[in-house]
């Protein structure tokens, strides 16, 4: 094996205190999540020190039919929000990357604005919006979503046009031409060509758009009505009454869901990666 | 890029959904709030627009005033605090070796995928009194005692380990926000090292200045645009946010955004609520114009 | 003969299992203008970079003026850089890129003015002063990073790849510039370049570099005319490199067999030959029959394709198997080319037939 050669001055990944701060942060980003996950199986509920395996609060998570059926609701959520807001997103991205227009900068810093704008201030607008709208209050289970659905698209389709928007400007337009060219229809052409080209994106920016939807709760907690119940609302009201190992369970499993799709989305997204898709 | 007269019919069909969806479900409800911020209340449920500037008389009076420099402060505490960790952070990842960029890259960002609210939780576990962060210190006071006791000097640290009060104050707040949003403060800071040309450290190296030297003079005005972004990133949400002091908090520590969430819900005043949260997005959009006037005047040096 | 500037002993590079430069053993001597040469990969700016401190050696030792710099950051280093990219500072202005090296090491300002003024002269950019780097050209940039060096007085100055990134004429320009400044100045100039025409114009001494190792360091003139490997004879100019079929030693010399040719006598001291380079411009042909000089080696082949280059042609002929490459210079009155498939005699003088070790 060759020897290292000592670290040059622009070395700063081979700097000791560098290291250290690197790793003294990682630990301050991840130490409550681990802890959060590892008392989830403490058999305690005092839940500070270690005094046992235990899934017992995973079966009293499961058990709490409520608990249940928020986690339930806001999976509905994601699914039907993250199907929409792919398909509008995904639209929008095609027609701002396609086509020249007046005003155009002002509909691309327009549809920027659901995500620099504070979160709270959306939330109550989408609040008063709907209760104004009297959708709010007279819908049941599980029409009831609806507004945290539609809050949901709301802020997650900008999203997906960007991550869309940037597969696009990786297109060859010669393709199309050549698609045209050899007699293909302009449809034909945008299923047999575009489509499948943009196919990482739209991946890319679906689970983007769920694992949003999933870790949202300032929208969710505006847009839920008193009966409407959703996990993030759920897990506050169950917070402020104290924290309980199965909160820790059920925060679990979501940390779960969403890092699966996370990584995924990532995965996806890594250039080489979508060099070799299509 | 294709002129949108030239086929006008399928320009037309993609760009109506999302635009529609967006005016319809975003900027309506934000006018609604807008025209409800110049409303009088006359029933419990009833809100008359009668353009009065009443509410923002209220807003600006030194009771929401107060708050909203409290916010302001405490918002740039955290910004300020969330950059200079991510600096040094965002400097080791972007000289590290090239194949282990992506998985630092990817550590950094996933905390920022889980929910808002879990995490929040997490820190409630760790900061409260009989929390592990108390745990650990008072490990360490133990640790310490023991070694200080045979020398004579144990006195100091007290006969038992009282612990801190950490929670439910600012600094909390403050410790939460950094949590929350620090890997906002990594990304843009990262960016704009990553595109840095190495030849000008080199250079300024080269020129007899000391890596401190070059650090300021050379990579800080360099890296301005990520850091101006980065600044964005964390003070905007940190401005606004509401769970994080609700949870984490006193109650003293009550934010912009929980007086605005406590008119909309138990409070139940909403002209002054739309009033407060408009004065919360105007002051979210200088921030904004702060950010472009910035890069603008650096593309115009640069 | 004084000392030399820098004197690199036994100096090896390695990036995990990629040697870049594979003990290296060098002199650069004071006041010249040393180039080094060689492909892309070989290991010349990784040498360059070694010296300016910016990579450590995994081995060796490089000595600056006597002294061992292996534990001196650059900011110590009586070095001084050009980069290939030029790294003007972006948010300062000409004067302040300038006086930066001045600046942040305390000179006094009115030392700084001073200095920064008479570099600016000496670049020929006292109009620009206060520019900032996004309203010049390339070769203004160019001057900006060489006063910046300059201002500095080093011992050495490097340029890494400065004339790559200029269109040829603005190259050639600054060819005969960089060639004034460094008599100018008197400062010890090191040049790294891929072009050898740079290299041979500007240089008093070259180094060429291939695979990590340095194959011969000589003055261009007799880099040359007297390379040492078949690489060296092949990067520099073109040559046709003959392998020997038969060697033996004779008296001082070799007596050896070229393909083709036959036997030849060749005077040298070196070490065994394995083979000899011969100049296209050196080798001579005339029609079947011609009668060449006295003592020079001749044989017979036959034109495969000529080409065209306004003031002479490039014939390529087969001899005995192998192909050779010789001119034929334009000149009033010359015979016309032969046809393709014509045969033809060429023959050349032993003593322009160069010996090559390896």
């Amino acid at each position: 094996m060759s020897r290292r050669s000592p670290p040059g001055p622009l070395d700063y990944g081979r700097r000791l205190w560098l290291r250290l701060w690197l790793l003294a942060t990682f630990v301050f980003l991840y130490a409550p999540i681990v802890i959060l996950v590892a008392f989830s199986f403490n058999d305690s509920r005092r839940n500070i020190v270690w005094q046992g395996f235990t899934t017992k609060y995973y079966i009293a998570a499961w058990n709490n039919a409520s608990l249940l059926e928020a986690f339930t609701n806001s999976l509905i959520v994601a699914a039907v929000s993250t199907s929409l807001s792919t398909v509008l997103g995904a639209m929008l991205a095609v027609a701002l990357w396609r086509f020249r227009f007046p005003a155009k900068p002002l509909l691309e810093g327009a549809n920027a604005l659901p995500i620099v704008i504070p979160e709270i201030c959306m939330g109550v607008a989408l609040l008063v919006f709907f209760s104004r709208a009297g959708l709010l209050a007279s819908l049941g289970w599980p029409l009831g979503l609806l507004p945290v659905i539609l809050g949901h698209v709301t802020f997650s389709f900008p999203f997906v046009a960007i991550v869309v928007r940037a597969r696009l400007a990786t297109f060859d337009r010669s393709l199309e031409e050549a698609s045209l060219d050899l007699g293909a229809s302009e449809w034909q052409t945008f299923r047999y060509i575009l489509l499948p080209w943009m196919k990482p994106g739209l991946v890319a920016g679906a689970l983007l758009s769920a694992t949003l939807s999933l870790d949202d709760f300032v929208i969710t907690f505006f847009t839920s009505g008193p009966e409407t119940l959703t996990f993030p609302v759920k897990i506050y009201s169950m917070v402020r009454f104290g924290a309980t190992p199965e909160v820790n369970a059920a925060s679990t499993v979501l940390i779960l869901v969403t890092l699966i799709m996370t990584v995924l989305a990532m995965r996806l997204q890594s250039p080489a990666r979508a060099e070799t898709t299509q | 890029m294709d002129d949108w007269r030239s086929a006008p019919q399928v320009f037309w069909t993609f760009l109506l959904p999302g635009t529609l969806w967006l005016a319809l479900f975003f900027f309506a409800p934000l006018a609604l709030v807008w025209l409800l911020s110049f409303g009088e209340r006359t029933g419990p449920a009833t809100i008359v627009v009668t353009w009065t500037l009443d509410n923002y008389r209220q807003a600006v009076d030194p009771l929401y005033l107060g708050l909203f420099w409290k916010s302001v402060w405490i918002a740039a505490l955290s910004t300020a605090i969330c950059v200079a960790i991510a600096f040094p952070v965002a400097v080791a990842v972007s000289f590290a070796e090239e194949r282990h960029k992506p998985l630092l890259l990817m550590v950094v960002v996933l905390p920022f995928w889980t929910n808002l609210l879990v995490r929040t939780y997490a820190m409630i576990a760790v900061l409260r009194t009989n929390g592990y962060l108390n745990y650990l210190i008072e490990y360490l006071w133990i640790a310490a005692k023991t070694v200080a006791d045979p020398l004579g000097i144990g006195s100091v640290f007290g006969d038992r380990y009282r612990p801190l009060e950490i929670l439910y104050n600012d600094a909390a707040v403050v410790f939460g926000i950094v949590y929350v949003y620090l890997p906002f403060a990594v990304l843009p800071l990262y960016a704009t090292l990553e595109r840095l040309d190495r030849s000008l450290i080199e250079a300024s190296l080269d020129l007899g200045a000391s890596q401190l030297a070059t650090f300021f003079r050379i990579v800080v005005p360099l890296a301005q645009p990520g850091i101006v972004s980065a600044v964005i990133l964390v003070f905007v949400p940190a401005l606004g946010t509401f769970l994080i002091s609700d949870l984490l908090g006193g109650p003293d520590s009550q934010l912009l955004g929980n007086v605005i969430e406590r008119q909309f819900k138990a409070a139940n005043n909403v002209p002054l609520g739309a009033a407060l949260s408009f004065l919360l997005l105007y002051a979210t959009f200088a921030a904004l114009a702060l950010r472009a006037w910035l890069v603008g005047r650096q593309g115009r040096d640069v | 003969m004084t000392a030399p500037v820098v004197r690199i002993e036994d100096v090896s590079k390695r990036f995990g299992r990629v040697v870049a430069v594979d003990e290296v053993t060098l002199e650069i001597p004071r006041n010249a203008f040393f180039a080094l040469l060689g492909p892309s990969g070989c290991g010349k700016t990784t040498l360059l970079r070694m010296i300016a401190g910016f990579e450590r050696p995994t081995s060796g030792r490089i000595l600056i003026d006597g002294e061992d710099v292996a534990n001196v950051p650059p900011n110590r280093r009586p070095v001084n850089m050009v980069f290939q990219s030029y790294a003007v500072f972006p948010h300062m202005s000409v004067r302040r890129n300038v006086a930066y090296g001045l600046e942040v090491v305390g000179t006094p300002k009115a030392e700084v003015e001073r200095r920064v003024a008479e570099a600016l002269a000496m670049v020929r950019l006292d109009g620009l002063a206060d520019r900032m780097p996004d309203q010049l050209s390339g070769g203004q940039k160019q001057r900006v990073a060489l006063a910046r060096a300059l201002v500095k007085r080093p011992k050495l100055l490097l340029l890494d790849e400065p004339l790559s990134a200029l269109d040829r004429k603005l190259r050639e320009e600054m060819q005969l510039e960089l060639v004034r400044l460094q008599r100018e100045v008197g400062i010890t100039f090191v040049i790294v370049t891929h072009d050898q025409d740079e290299a041979l114009s500007m240089a008093t001494a070259v180094a060429v570099m291939n695979l990590g190792r340095v194959l011969q360091v000589a003055p261009p003139r007799e880099l040359y005319e007297r390379p040492r490997t078949r690489f060296v004879a092949d990067f520099i100019g073109s040559a046709n490199v003959l392998e020997l079929e038969a060697v033996e030693r004779e008296g001082e010399g070799w007596r050896v067999k070229a393909p083709g040719f036959g036997w030849l006598r060749l005077c040298t001291d070196a070490a065994q030959p394995v083979a000899i380079a011969l100049r296209p411009e050196k080798i001579e042909h005339g029609p079947v029959g011609a009668r060449p000089p006295q003592g020079s080696v001749a044989a017979s082949g036959r034109l495969v394709q000529s080409a065209y280059f306004g003031d002479y042609s490039r014939l390529f002929v087969e001899v005995g198997g192998i192909g050779l490459v010789c001119y034929r210079y334009h000149r009033g009155g010359s015979p016309p080319l032969p046809a393709p498939g014509e045969s033809l005699l060429l023959w050349f003088r032993p003593e322009d037939a160069v010996p090559l070790s390896a």
